[in-house]
């Protein structure tokens, strides 16, 4: 079985829905509402890919990104935001992110990204 | 994330008439919504009266009152209100009153209406979505016309006596509890027959955990007044399009991009 794949969301509604959308796919799911416990995940557990929220309170999105890669971390990265400027998408172009998602998402839409960059690892 | 956008995901995903607009559609038409409160009591509208105003309840309850004050349903979050007549500018079937004090979203009609003027394809819509839901409503009273005559043959109510019929010479007629008993069990057949399908098609075993979830998830999109037929086809539209699908939640929560595709006009 594939490692877990973290879920960064502190919306919890959209959290929860990612949570079903991903392990109804088959995959095994570490959900944290902040990047803080993030980082305490991807330091303790191998993870697989990361789905990866923008704004969130106190440290966003981008700024985990551009933290973990200059940490060497290479998890692949997926973002599902509603929260896009040129900025950030400078910044999540840099880092290499796989895919980039908009809110509000389509079930469809995550399945497919999260299948895709799956088999791509 | 804004609340506004949050709330524009949470009416797209809970509200039919909202099904399938899209975000900048449902910004569009939130920039027409009043926010207002309510206190517990207060008639929103009255029965007979214009329907220019939609009510989108976001917090609280609503009753919907018939002739003589009498309770016939009561409305929770989150739901539209009002949005026949609204749109068939016929004139309001009940009243509506707050059973608690509400939050609610206010559309005043000559905004909307001006609103599909400049968004045709809101328009195309808005137009789909109603069909949908009066279908549903439709089903909906069948389903009712079924149930009462299944009771009305049973002895629940009434019956009329044929001319030189002796009473006692009919065949025996089930019970109401029998009737129950029996739409149970085609409730629970088709359940079983809906979920066969999809384990079939996505070519999954559930475990004992996985099936409760998923009796779950088929009951609530039934709760929620779709019908088998729907079932089906979101089924087979979730297998076909959502990638390694294995479990039946998933069907619920992408019904409407299911129905979407179907409805576009």
């Amino acid at each position: 079985m594939a490692n877990p794949i973290l879920i960064v969301e502190n919306d919890q509604d959209f959290r929860q829905m990612l949570q079903e959308i991903v392990e109804g796919i088959g995959f095994t799911v570490v959900a944290v509402d902040r990047a803080t416990e993030a980082l305490k995940i991807i330091k303790d557990q191998i993870i697989s890919l990361i789905l990866l929220d923008i704004k969130m309170p106190k440290v966003h999105g981008d700024d985990f990104l551009r933290f973990i890669r200059k940490q060497g971390t290479r998890i692949p990265v997926v973002v599902i935001s509603g929260y896009l400027t040129p900025e950030v998408l400078e910044v999540l172009r840099e880092n290499g992110v796989s895919q980039v998602i908009v809110k509000p998402f389509k079930v469809q839409r995550v399945a497919q990204a999260v299948i895709q960059v799956m088999e791509e690892a | 994330m804004a609340k506004t956008e949050r709330l524009a995901g949470r009416l797209v995903q809970k509200v039919p008439l909202f099904f399938g607009f899209k975000p900048a559609e449902m910004k569009a038409f939130l920039d027409i919504c009043k926010l207002s409160t309510s206190p517990k009591g207060e008639v929103l509208c009255e029965n007979n009266t214009s329907s220019n105003r939609l009510f989108i309840l976001l917090d609280g309850s609503l009753d919907i009152l018939g002739p003589g004050g009498t309770v016939l349903a009561t409305a929770t979050p989150i739901t539209t209100v009002g949005e026949m007549g609204f749109i068939s500018r016929k004139p309001r079937s009940a009243t509506v009153q707050t059973h608690a004090a509400s939050r609610l979203l206010k559309v005043e009609y000559h905004e909307f209406e001006a609103l599909l003027e400049r968004h045709v394809q809101l328009r195309a819509k808005v137009y789909r979505n109603t069909v949908r839901i009066l279908s549903d409503k439709l089903v909906d009273a069948n389903d009712r016309v079924i149930h009462y005559r299944k009771l009305y043959e049973s002895g629940a109510a009434p019956q009329r006596v044929e001319a030189g019929e002796e009473e006692g010479a009919q065949e025996p007629q089930p019970t109401p509890v029998e009737v129950e008993k029996e739409e149970e069990e085609d409730e629970e057949t088709r359940l079983e027959n809906s979920l066969q399908l999809f384990y079939e098609l996505a070519k999954v075993e559930g475990d004992e955990e996985q099936k409760t979830a998923d009796r779950e998830s088929y009951l609530d999109l039934r709760k929620t007044g779709y019908t088998d037929a729907d079932i089906e086809y979101a089924i087979k539209w979730a297998v076909r399009n959502i990638p390694s699908i294995k479990r039946f939640s998933l069907v619920k929560l992408s019904i409407d991009e299911a129905f979407e595709n179907k409805w576009d006009l």
